[in-house]
Order: structure tokens, then C-alpha cells, then sequence
């Protein structure tokens, strides 16, 4: 292969052997090209100076406030995720008492407890489906924390 | 108890990745966005999607590249909806502009703007690998994961783009 049609070959390789990207054969192939190519060192030396200008630019650091504001965000969900995982754990292990008890005293409930569970339960839900309801409507005013 | 534990322990990591992280994912986000506001948006929702999804994460894979891609994603969306409201993109241009450090020499500070200015100029593809390369350090598979590409196509956008900046450069460098 004559050293254009090399050159030509190698030539794409480049970028990818400065980042040290190549396999071992490929980056030793690329290596001895270079050695004998100025062309291909002049560009080595040019994405050199590109990365390291690159490299140096400076930008705007964020606002601290709010990134103070969103680490105290993160950081609460810890405590509060650990507490309802004690919470459902709880929950749980009162239903399995709950089934556990129930099962052991197994009875038919007279009439009177039919009445009064029945009647408690109808008013649970009607509670429940009044405060959904109330959250659902609850205004979504996504503006209302922004001074007038 | 011990379950409790462990969700704790979780985020204790996800905080301290957040210090070590807060930073780059901002300036990536601005990088693409050209805008702080849309940047501070985007870099908060990452960090808040992250923690939901935080225990289905694969904790055997590098979190940079998972970042990047979640931040990527949610300026890509906020760019489709600019696509609209054009007064955003113009708002934005100046505030992306790098900060030139006090130590740096005149020649270099006007060499840095030229080069910024150019980067700009790259098609986007090439311009976010050569961000994600030069300017973060990631390597090529990270960066094909965060961009969802190859390798091979990682390698290409950047050698287009350095080449193109050679080309554009050259007299300067």
C-alpha cells in the first residue's frame, strides 16, 4: 500500500486515537503512521490545543439557592419514604393479627353487630368519597406562590 | 427495620451523587438549552425523576451516562416545545457564553470565544459528542449510551466535528 492511500486510511482513526479509543493493533498501526506523517501529527497537535481550550471554558454556575433548595428536596424524601415504609409494614402486620385473631374466634355476627358494622362502614366510605372528591376540586393554581 | 434502613441508605447515595453531579448536569443542560432558567428546570426534574426510579435502578452500571441521558431527554422535550415560542431561543443565546477565568491571557480568552462561537456552529449531533467528550470526559460508550447511539457513530460525529474546528481554526491555533 503506498503512503496515500495509508494516510487515507489512518486519517479517520485519528480522533479516535488521541481519546485512546483504538484497539492495541489499530493504535500501534495509527502510531507508526505517525511517527512518518507530519500531516497527521499537526492534526494530533491541533485536537490536543481544541480539547484542552475545550476543556478550560468556564460557565455560569447555577443558581445556589435553588440547588440548596432541591438537595433539601431529595434529601426529605429519605426520612419521609422510610416512614411509610414502617407505616405499610405496620399496617400489614396488624391485618395478618387481625386475620389471625378472627380466625381463631370464627363466629356468625348477631343481627345488632350486622346493623352497627354495616352502618359505620356505609359512613366510612361516604367520609372517603367526600374527601376525595375535595382534593380532586382542590385549585390548581400553579402561580400561587409568585409575589403579586 | 432493616428495609427502612436500606431506603435510607439509598438516598444518602443519591445525595451525595447529586453533590458530585449538580454541577455537570446543569452546564450540560445549558450547553443544549442556551438558556439558565430552562437549565435549572431541566436539572431539578432530573434529579427528582432519578430518585423515583432510584430502586429499579441497575446499580452495576456508571450513573453519568444514566444522568446525562435523563437530562438530555427532558431539554430535547423543552426544545420541541421552544420550537413554538421562538422569543426563548433568542432570550437564551447570550447566558450559555463560557465565563473566561481571570488568569487567562487576552490571546487565549479571544481563542476560547472564537471556539465557542464555532461549536455552535456544529450540526447538534456532532456538537453534544464533542460537549459530551471534551468538555465532560466521558468516554465513547457512555456517550452512546447517553445520545443512544453506537460506538462507530460516536466516533464519527467526532471526528467530523474536529475536523471541521481544525478547519475553521486552523490559523488561529
Amino acid at each position: 500500500m503506498n503512503r496515500t492511500g495509508k494516510h487515507e486510511e489512518i486519517h479517520p482513526m485519528l480522533s479516535a486515537y488521541f481519546d485512546e479509543e483504538l484497539t492495541q493493533a489499530d493504535s500501534q498501526r495509527v502510531h507508526l503512521h505517525v511517527e512518518e506523517c507530519e500531516e497527521c501529527r499537526s492534526a494530533l497537535r491541533e485536537m490536543y490545543e481544541i480539547q484542552q481550550l475545550t476543556s478550560e471554558m468556564k460557565f455560569r454556575q447555577p443558581p445556589e439557592a435553588i440547588m440548596e433548595a432541591l438537595e433539601t428536596r431529595i434529601s426529605v424524601q429519605a426520612p419521609r419514604k422510610m416512614g411509610w415504609t414502617l407505616v405499610i409494614a405496620g399496617l400489614a402486620g396488624w391485618l395478618l393479627y387481625a386475620l389471625a385473631y378472627a380466625w381463631k374466634h370464627l363466629r356468625w355476627p348477631t343481627m345488632v353487630e350486622l346493623l352497627v358494622e354495616g352502618t359505620v362502614a356505609g359512613l366510612a366510605l361516604v367520609f372517603i368519597s367526600v374527601l376525595r372528591q375535595r382534593l380532586l376540586e382542590r385549585p390548581h393554581d400553579r402561580y400561587r406562590k409568585v409575589r403579586k | 427495620m432493616a428495609v427502612g434502613t436500606n431506603v435510607a441508605e439509598q438516598d444518602v447515595e443519591l445525595v451525595e451523587l447529586f453533590h458530585q453531579y449538580k454541577v455537570k448536569a446543569f452546564h450540560f443542560a445549558l450547553q443544549t438549552l442556551g438558556n439558565r432558567d430552562d437549565a435549572m428546570d431541566v436539572t431539578q426534574e432530573a434529579f427528582l425523576r432519578l430518585q423515583r426510579h432510584w430502586r429499579r435502578r441497575d446499580a452495576s452500571r456508571p450513573f453519568a451516562p444514566w444522568l446525562y441521558s435523563v437530562v438530555r431527554n427532558l431539554a430535547i422535550d423543552v426544545l420541541r416545545k421552544r420550537s413554538t415560542r421562538r422569543e426563548c431561543e433568542l432570550e437564551g443565546a447570550p447566558e450559555v457564553s463560557p465565563v473566561p477565568s481571570p488568569e487567562t491571557n487576552a490571546q487565549r480568552k479571544e481563542l476560547s470565544a472564537r471556539l465557542w462561537a464555532e461549536i455552535q456552529r456544529l450540526p447538534e449531533a456532532q456538537r453534544e459528542t464533542l460537549l459530551l467528550r471534551d468538555w465532560h470526559g466521558l468516554s465513547y460508550s457512555e456517550i452512546a449510551e447517553v445520545t443512544g447511539t453506537n460506538v462507530t457513530t460516536v466516533n464519527s460525529r467526532l471526528h467530523d466535528a474536529r475536523e471541521r474546528l481544525r478547519e475553521r481554526l486552523r490559523r488561529y491555533l
